[in-house]
């Protein structure tokens, strides 16, 4: 008998010993994570950006497993088809606010008061008016355009798409780059380059905005990218939902906006509200109604995804 | 350019877009369209000389010169004739379905009058709100990083840490909190960023969406619009704190501690309508950082403008502006449609008057200072 006591609790002691060494090894581990994460802090927007991706990467793996083929086909087009117009929006605004900043400084110091008065009002004017007033006026155009047949395929109405997107998200980037210019310009290397004959157009170009504010128009272009993606959806779901019997016919391309308009999306919508007062209702949301709560998903998650990463680049570079 | 030179060009814009707006106003008043289908040319070129068909008089001159000039071929202008007529009863048709539609959904002046009031006044609760609300939610952003809380990967790997080496119900208990906090921080941050019509659609079968309290409380939380400018805000928070006068004030011992709980500063204060930090380092961040943030109050209202058309258009709200501006864009009353644009362009370029007005009268105060 003593000697079974004996073997137990030398067994005993063991598992004690083994949970001790267990737990010290472990704590070793989480303070080595935790050092490696403290380092994170500079990293804060590249790893949003792979959160992102991992985000995104997960909702297809999850829709590939539990959403029926043709609604995830149709949610695949609709997210590449938002996220073209999103990077062309991106890309045509950061050109054309380089070109009109460019025009109204060297208007400016040229002296050219008539040529700046005029562009500065039609830019106040674009500003003045609410983007998704713009941009639904912009739409209007763009279905009379495929209505008389002069808009043939998907892509030129995705092109006029952003092209109306660019013009209302224009002014703010306009802004920022006249807001370089104009605190480089208070700058004694303004002055100094000036007196050694450097030419005003290389200054601005080359010095202020490409060499000194690089960092500042990738946080603007992530912005407008996120602005696009915000004003495209309302508009397409505003015009899915309110001008449905006529532009239907004419065939937007889609995109998450109008997949969100969708009936079915509309239900699944719904479903969340239902399972707020029936909580038992909740996981059917992640395998009946997929592909609403897919689409608003993707929405949100990028928006606020965006906004880290823009968050986290500003406060790295104090923006 | 100067603020006052900003004065007299937003009086200028707003002369010249009337005039463009009264101009469009008048040249889009209701009238008879011509019907689309699928007829010749021949068709349409004689309808333009407003051929009429149905004429007997017409008719038989027609006849007579197709005879005469076509001989035994004059079959297909008779055709072109028969054509004719159809093409106007079609037009007849097509033009009095549109007008009847058109007509019913029209609204009066004094409709549009009321809705445009009642959206004013639903934009200066929700601007008042948003201005109370960013400038709260900024300086809690702001105190909170100040107090260097770390990550909340590495927060939550320490507390896992706390766990392991001392698995005591508090080190557990205070682990699941945090673990909670985040969670729930994260799913505020996903209600904040999402669409007004997501909000709306989710809970629409369980509230009344459309009541005006509804729409003012998706106008503040919706549409990433607060936390978007509460994050702007901060950042001005936090550049004016990196400037030498801040350093300065705090070497001559300046209160600077951002402890809220036994320290100087109060939740009291965070919260209060008008803020005020006397005798705190922030007082003196805070002041200058609000002068920065009310020049971005324009883009602001433009944002939050839109923010509530979103609402009003995407859940269908009867009785209201942007609903009104979707149905006279559909029955393509374009009249009223210019009125509506031009209503709320009046509106956002009142809000850059008043913004630069008042940016104006505090660079004078702080010059006489």
């Amino acid at each position: 008998m003593n000697g079974k006591k004996k073997e137990n609790h030398s067994s005993g002691r063991t598992s004690a010993v083994r949970r001790h060494e267990m737990r010290s090894s472990l704590s070793r581990i989480l303070r080595d994570l935790i050092r490696r994460a403290e380092k994170l802090e500079a990293y804060k927007a590249q790893i949003w950006l792979g959160l992102w991706a991992g985000g995104l990467l997960f909702v297809w793996l999850w829709d590939f497993l539990f959403l029926n083929a043709p609604e995830r086909a149709m949610l695949q087009i609709a997210f590449g088809n938002s996220m073209f117009i999103a990077s062309v929006v991106a890309i045509w605004t950061m050109v054309l606010g380089w070109l009109l900043a460019f025009a109204l400084e060297f208007w400016e110091v040229r002296e050219k008061t008539f040529l700046k008065t005029v562009g500065q009002f039609a830019l106040n004017l674009i500003r003045s008016l609410p983007q998704i007033v713009g941009v639904l006026l912009g739409y209007v155009w763009i279905t009379y355009l495929m209505d008389q047949g002069r808009l043939a395929g998907s892509v030129s109405a995705m092109l006029w798409m952003a092209f109306f997107l660019s013009l209302f998200i224009l002014p703010e980037v306009v802004d920022m780059l006249r807001e370089r210019i104009r605190h480089f310009r208070q700058s004694d290397f303004y002055n100094a380059m000036r007196v050694l004959g450097i030419a005003e157009w290389r200054i601005i170009n080359d010095d202020i905005l490409w060499k000194n504010s690089r960092i500042h128009l990738l946080n603007k272009t992530i912005a407008v990218f996120a602005s696009a993606i915000f004003l495209q959806c309302s508009v397409d779901f505003i015009i899915s939902v309110g001008l449905s019997t006529r532009v239907s016919a004419l065939n937007l391309p889609t995109t998450l906006g109008s997949l969100l308009a969708n009936i079915d999306s509309k239900q699944d919508i719904l479903a969340i509200g239902y399972s707020l007062t029936h909580p038992w209702y909740f996981p059917n949301l992640f395998f009946v109604h997929l592909q609403g709560i897919s689409v608003a998903f993707v929405i949100i998650f990028t928006l606020f995804a965006l906004f880290k990463m823009t968050n986290a680049l500003a406060e790295r570079f104090h923006l | 350019m100067s603020r006052q030179n900003l004065l007299r060009e937003h009086l200028g814009s707003v002369v010249f877009v009337s005039l463009v707006m009264l101009f469009l106003f008048f040249t889009q008043r209701p009238a008879h369209r011509v019907a689309q289908g699928s007829f010749p040319d021949e068709v349409r070129i004689l309808a333009e000389m407003n051929a009429d068909a149905q004429d007997p008089f017409q008719n038989r001159l027609f006849d007579d010169f197709a005879h005469t000039l076509a001989g035994k071929d004059s079959s297909k202008f008779l055709r072109v004739w028969q054509q004719l007529k159809k093409f106007n009863r079609a037009q007849m048709q097509v033009s009095e379905r549109e007008l009847r539609q058109k007509m019913a959904n029209r609204r009066s002046f004094a409709e549009l009058l009321i809705m445009y009031l009642n959206f004013i006044l639903i934009y200066l609760i929700v601007m008042a709100v948003t201005y109370y609300g960013v400038q709260t939610l900024g300086i809690y952003f702001f105190v909170r990083k100040k107090q260097g809380h770390p990550l909340p990967v590495v927060a939550l790997l320490q507390a896992l840490r706390r766990v392991t080496e001392d698995s005591t119900w508090v080190n557990i208990r205070r682990l699941l909190r945090l673990a909670f906090q985040y969670f729930a921080a994260f799913l505020g941050y996903l209600i904040l960023f999402s669409p007004a019509y997501v909000i709306a659609y989710s809970i629409k079968s369980d509230f009344n969406t459309e009541s005006v309290l509804f729409m003012i409380l998706l106008g503040v939380i919706s549409n990433a619009v607060l936390i978007t400018y509460a994050n702007k805000f901060y950042h001005l928070l936090l550049n004016e704190s990196r400037k030498g006068y801040v350093r300065t004030a705090i070497v001559k011992n300046l209160e600077s501690s951002y402890r809220l709980r036994g320290g100087t500063l109060r939740w009291r204060q965070l919260l209060a309508l008008r803020k005020n930090f006397d005798g705190h380092v922030l007082q003196h961040i805070f002041m200058n950082a609000r002068y920065q943030y009310l020049a971005t109050f324009k883009e602001q209202a433009a944002f939050l403008i839109t923010g509530l058309i979103i609402i009003e258009m995407a859940l269908n709200i009867h009785e209201h502006l942007s609903y009104e501006l979707l149905q006279q864009l559909l029955y393509k009353n374009y009249d009223l449609v210019v009125l509506i644009v031009w209503g709320i362009f009046l509106l956002v370029k009142a809000t850059e008057f008043f913004t630069d007005w008042l940016l104006l009268r505090w660079e004078k105060r702080l010059e006489t200072q």
